[in-house]
């Protein structure tokens, strides 16, 4: 344990070393002022990670990772995103590869897990639907055996930059017969497959972020089905926890926080710094303290995990709170910077930014952080429903 | 003597706003001005002028009831649920307050523009992005040529005339002007604010003002900016009730887990509190419109707690109405989130609700002091 512990420190200091070194300026800024990411930004970072081994750091070594420890893959999200580097996209890398390197044929391994790793594949994942949010198992795309494809209709809904991926991950219906969580099977679709339609979702930032995709008789063969037919329920269910503990965003929060300090040092009011008004002084102190508790949580939860201390709701509580935390802070930093908080066109955050029209350089990107992080307490199960998992978990409820 | 509305003819000005935005102000309409130059609906406004709505806040010399703030409140409460993107706010009441309370004949006909709608208004007093309107004024006044900068004006990027605060010779008090907007001296730089509404920021060099009201305005500027904060409030509300109604049909209608969300216990809970908080927000408003006329710090008083609860009930609601909305929430498709957006605007636009908090306690009831 306090090897791991050791090895963990030492991990920390070359990632740190890392991001100094090799992560590029301009990529940098865009990520900390808060700009709106392409395509050509992530994979710029993603061939970065690739030359370092540590795209897929988190995969057991026979698959092509590190076989990193459960707190070396937090510290590597901990410190890359504190550092400013990009999201690491996670449907392929963390969400599709280890459900493929767990439950997948070995030719269905041989065939998906050498371009997640290269970057070269990039992933969807074809989870909610109109009425399937909150309550997944609800899903009602189709499925329907015809000899050795499955002929696939339906939609699902807030799917992820769709737009740039190869293959999406979909959960659909292989019996109507079933209970709800037991008729569902995990299909890998081709996005070039006939019958397939993207439509994009202005959201509140104005962005394009997320997509209906509409499936019309899709036809997908039986062999890109993951695992067991009607299984497709507990394969989701491990996914769903690997993206909870990526949620906590404890380093994001802590690059937020750095921001917010050195914003409220340079911003003026009532003829003093901001830091210096006692009552905003009194709010980043208690931002900086739930701060402090996630980290705290964060470390504990890892620690017993890797004990072999069964973790019931850990992720869930980190979810939850490293989710309104998030919100906490970038609403924080609206009010920090003014009448500039309510200034906002989509102009200003694209491409290498534009300053706002009233003189605080991040301030676009605050904005837009500000309404982007709203979606954080609804994605990757709402916070009604962590709460609810807690409740059950936890509690016994 | 204030003429006030009587509560038949309030009903009455609710209904006749309600049923213009029912029959003219769609979502889908409201869409369609949305981002295309000037930001609003050219024949909504027209339509607002006809009906005598943008004189509502006014003198009854211009044919309006600005005495009584419930006629203000009722149209901002009214159309800011429409989300409605028409300068009202900033020129009819705004504009109009101030020039109102200036009290001059010099600024009668600009009243009678804004009464008319012939032109559109634009206060600008705001120079420093960190103390907004609360910040010291350092543009000048000199032989009635004006010069300096000013930020975040309202619809400053739309605008045919602007009021404009400026220190006199200099060093003096601060006065009041009226400038062209097409005047050579201004020159004006715009853009959006996060809820798709116009506004800029002016620099002016030597801009051709006409003083209006007394040598020193400060009180008056004071004063008006109050009433445009208890009109500021009713929008909000307007906004809230608005939200809370489709957060409640959401959950009555959406269907997780084999049942309405409405039946969710924790759910129904968070629905009472969002209508508590557009209860209080209800009460602390009528409040205030009580003692709108009282020349005591009880005004001031009332006026802020009126707007600091509007803005922590509007973020509440805003918050909430996402939320419960789930994914929908986030979408530019549905009202959620231009509510949302219109509510920030609102709690940061006469200052935030930390500063609203200070005016509340710096107004302290007579027995406390």
């Amino acid at each position: 344990m306090d090897d791991a512990f050791a090895a963990a420190a030492r991990f920390r200091e070359e990632v740190r070393a890392f991001c100094a070194d090799a992560l590029p300026e301009r990529l940098r800024a865009k990520v900390t002022r808060g700009l709106v990411l392409e395509k050509a930004d992530y994979l710029e970072y993603l061939h970065l990670l690739e030359r370092r081994g540590w795209v897929v750091g988190h995969w057991p070594r026979e698959h092509g990772g590190c076989g990193w420890s459960a707190l070396e893959r937090f510290v590597f999200e901990e410190e890359t995103l504190a550092a400013g580097a990009p999201w690491l996209i996670p449907f392929g890398v963390t969400f599709v590869g280890p459900v493929i390197y767990t439950y997948g044929s070995p030719a269905q391994r041989e065939r998906f897990l050498p371009p997640i790793r290269s970057s070269t594949e990039w992933w969807a994942q074809g989870y909610s639907e109109p009425g399937a949010g909150s309550d997944l198992a609800a899903l009602q795309t189709r499925a329907v055996r015809d000899g050795e494809h499955y002929v696939v209709t339906g939609q699902k809904l807030w799917t992820t930059y769709v737009q740039w991926a190869d293959w999406i991950f979909c959960l659909v219906r292989t019996d109507t017969e079933a209970r709800p969580q037991q008729g569902i099977s995990f299909l890998l679709i081709d996005l070039r497959s006939p019958g397939i339609t993207i439509r994009p979702i202005a959201t509140m930032d104005g962005y394009h972020h997320v997509n209906e995709v509409f499936f019309d008789a899709v036809r997908v063969p039986v062999a890109n089905r993951v695992g067991e037919e009607g299984r497709g329920w507990t394969y989701a269910k491990f996914l769903l926890a690997n993206e909870r503990m990526m949620v906590s965003e404890a380093g994001r929060s802590a690059r937020q926080m750095r921001r917010l300090h050195t914003i409220a040092r340079q911003v003026r009011r009532d003829g003093r710094p901001l830091a210096d008004d006692p009552h905003f002084a009194r709010r980043l102190v208690e931002l900086d303290l739930k701060l402090h508790v996630l980290q705290a949580t964060c470390h504990r939860a890892l620690v017993e995990t890797m004990r072999g201390i069964e973790q019931g709701a850990a992720a869930s509580i980190m979810k939850l709170r490293g989710s309104e935390l998030r919100q906490d802070i970038a609403e924080t930093l609206v009010d920090a910077v003014g009448l500039a908080g309510i200034v906002f066109d989509l102009e200003t955050v694209i491409g290498d930014g534009l300053p706002s029209p009233l003189g605080h350089d991040d301030a676009p990107g605050i904005v837009r952080d500000h309404l982007h992080s709203r979606a954080a307490t609804i994605y990757g199960g709402s916070n009604e429903i962590q709460r609810g998992i807690i409740a059950r978990a936890a509690l016994g409820l | 003597m204030a003429i006030h509305l009587d509560a038949d003819a309030r009903a009455l000005l609710e209904q006749s706003v309600e049923r213009y935005v029912a029959a003219n102000y769609s979502f889908e309409q409201r869409r369609r001005s949305l981002g295309v130059a000037p930001g609003y609906s050219d024949e909504a406004w027209r339509d607002y002028a006809r009906f005598g709505w943008l004189a509502l806040p006014l003198a009854e010399a211009q044919g309006g009831l600005g005495d009584d703030p419930a006629a203000t409140g009722t149209l901002a409460s009214r159309l800011g649920a429409a989300l409605a993107l028409e300068p009202v706010f900033g020129s009819a009441i705004l504009c109009g307050r101030l020039l109102v309370r200036c009290a001059d004949p010099r600024a009668d006909d600009a009243l009678s523009s804004i009464a008319s709608g012939a032109q559109v208004f634009a206060l600008a007093h705001a120079e420093s992005a960190d103390d907004g309107v609360a910040g010291s004024i350092h543009a000048t006044a000199r032989a009635g040529r004006l010069s300096g900068a000013k930020t975040l004006v309202l619809h400053g990027d739309a605008a045919d005339r602007l009021v404009i605060s400026a220190r006199r010779a200099g060093d003096g008090p601060v006065g009041l002007f009226l400038v062209e907007a097409r005047d050579p001296g201004v020159t004006i730089a715009p853009y959006r604010l996060v809820d798709g509404r116009g506004a800029a920021t002016l620099t002016l060099d030597a801009a051709r003002g006409v003083p209006v009201g007394p040598e020193d305005a400060a009180a008056i500027i004071d004063t008006a900016l109050d009433d445009a904060r208890l009109a500021l409030a009713s929008e909000c509300w307007g906004i809230v009730r608005m939200l809370n109604d489709l957060t409640l049909a959401h959950l009555r209608t959406r269907h997780q887990f084999g049942r309405p969300l409405a039946t969710n216990q924790v759910l129904q809970h968070r629905a009472v509190d969002l209508h508590i908080g557009e209860q209080e927000l209800r009460a602390v408003i009528d409040a205030a419109e009580r003692v709108f006329d009282d020349p005591g710090p009880r005004r001031r008083r009332a006026i802020a707690a009126a707007a600091a609860l509007a803005f922590a009930v509007g973020r509440q609601a805003a918050h909430e109405a996402v939320q419960l909305h789930g994914g929908m929430g986030m979408t530019d498709d549905l009202p959620v989130s231009h509510a949302f957006r219109r509510l920030m605007v609102a709690a940061r636009l006469l200052g935030d609700r930390d500063r609203m908090l200070a005016r509340f306690a710096e107004a302290a009831e007579p027995a406390r002091r």
